[in-house]
């Protein structure tokens, strides 16, 4: 697996959608701080991602006292596939090793399901958030790459 | 229904949706979005289960299955919800955001206060919360979709790759 095949568009695009889902995960946080008369969007960016979050106030990161819009575990969530998005085309090597064994993808989310069931901290919760889903952000990126050669063998 | 890929994508989908709308059960959905992950990662159990070992582990189809079954999770729990709100049962998801913006004291323009309506679910709300489970859900269930094709496909060792 070179550099390349896992560096295309859809990837790109995947990258910039990634920084604009944490944009709204910190938008509370940050409207609250930096501008509060826009306080509104940043309550309507916690309520966007309320479905898929408890955003229990003291299981997440907060700015000037103002909480995430998601928990801790989910915030470790997001950057650990942000990163992953972000990273992964300049792993080619550890890339094609994970690619090749693709089910140590489900091994990482391990520690995460461990730690939802004992004793728990923020940082073990961001921790395990963010181990988990740093590998699974090599899939999309393998899927895009498979498009990718199905179109250029198609044309 | 001769798609190989809606028959799982529909039975994980409703399956996972109509749980993630149920009182109690829905707070599965917190824990890290496992309910929409799962609509993926069933439906591609399910689809792979049907399919021959083939040498390449085909991603797209394991995106597709997911973002189908997230679809169909989506209209699923929302169409749930709605019922069940009808009914008095379980949460109302337009009153609890309601009481969530009161708290946090953001005051809400009189517009957005008429969308969200007063007892039971307002059209307009139906249909903002029915989109927003279906992108939600659609994006989830493909993680779950990839992370089910990585998990769930059967590789054929003697054909070449």
């Amino acid at each position: 697996m070179d550099r390349a095949s896992l560096q295309t568009l859809g990837g790109r695009l995947l990258l910039l959608a990634c920084l604009v889902w944490l944009a709204l995960v910190v938008a509370p946080a940050a409207f609250a701080a930096l501008a509060p008369e826009w306080a509104l969007a940043g309550e309507l960016a916690r309520w966007l991602l309320h479905p898929i979050c408890h955003q229990l106030p003291e299981r997440s990161f907060a700015v000037a006292g103002v909480p995430f819009a998601s928990c801790h575990r989910c915030t470790g969530l997001y950057l650990g596939f942000t990163l992953g998005v972000a990273l992964w085309p300049h792993l080619p090597r550890l890339a094609a090793k994970l690619a090749a064994q693709p089910r140590w993808v489900a091994v990482f989310m391990v520690p995460l399901a461990v730690d939802v069931l004992v004793d728990n901290t923020p940082a073990s919760r961001f921790a395990t958030g963010l181990l988990a889903a740093f590998p699974a952000a090599l899939l999309p990126l393998l899927a895009l790459a498979e498009r990718n050669r199905s179109t250029i063998g198609v044309t | 229904m001769d798609n190989p890929k809606i028959k799982p994508a529909l039975i994980g989908g409703i399956a996972f949706g109509v749980i993630s709308a149920l009182p109690y059960l829905s707070v599965l959905n917190a824990l890290c979005c496992a309910l929409f992950i799962g609509a993926g990662v069933l439906a591609t159990y399910l689809y792979f289960k049907e399919q021959p070992p083939s040498a390449k582990r085909p991603y797209g189809d394991g995106a597709l299955v997911g973002l189908l079954a997230g679809v169909f999770c989506g209209i699923a729990g929302t169409l749930t919800g709605a019922v069940l709100a009808a009914l008095g049962v379980g949460a109302d998801q337009a009153a609890q955001a309601l009481a969530q913006l009161d708290a946090s004291g953001v005051e809400l323009p009189d517009w957005m206060r008429g969308m969200m309506g007063g007892d039971g679910m307002a059209p307009s709300m139906f249909a903002f919360l029915l989109v927003l489970n279906v992108v939600l859900a659609g994006i989830f269930a493909t993680i779950g979709g990839l992370v089910g094709v990585a998990i769930f496909h059967q590789r054929d060792e003697t054909a070449e790759d």
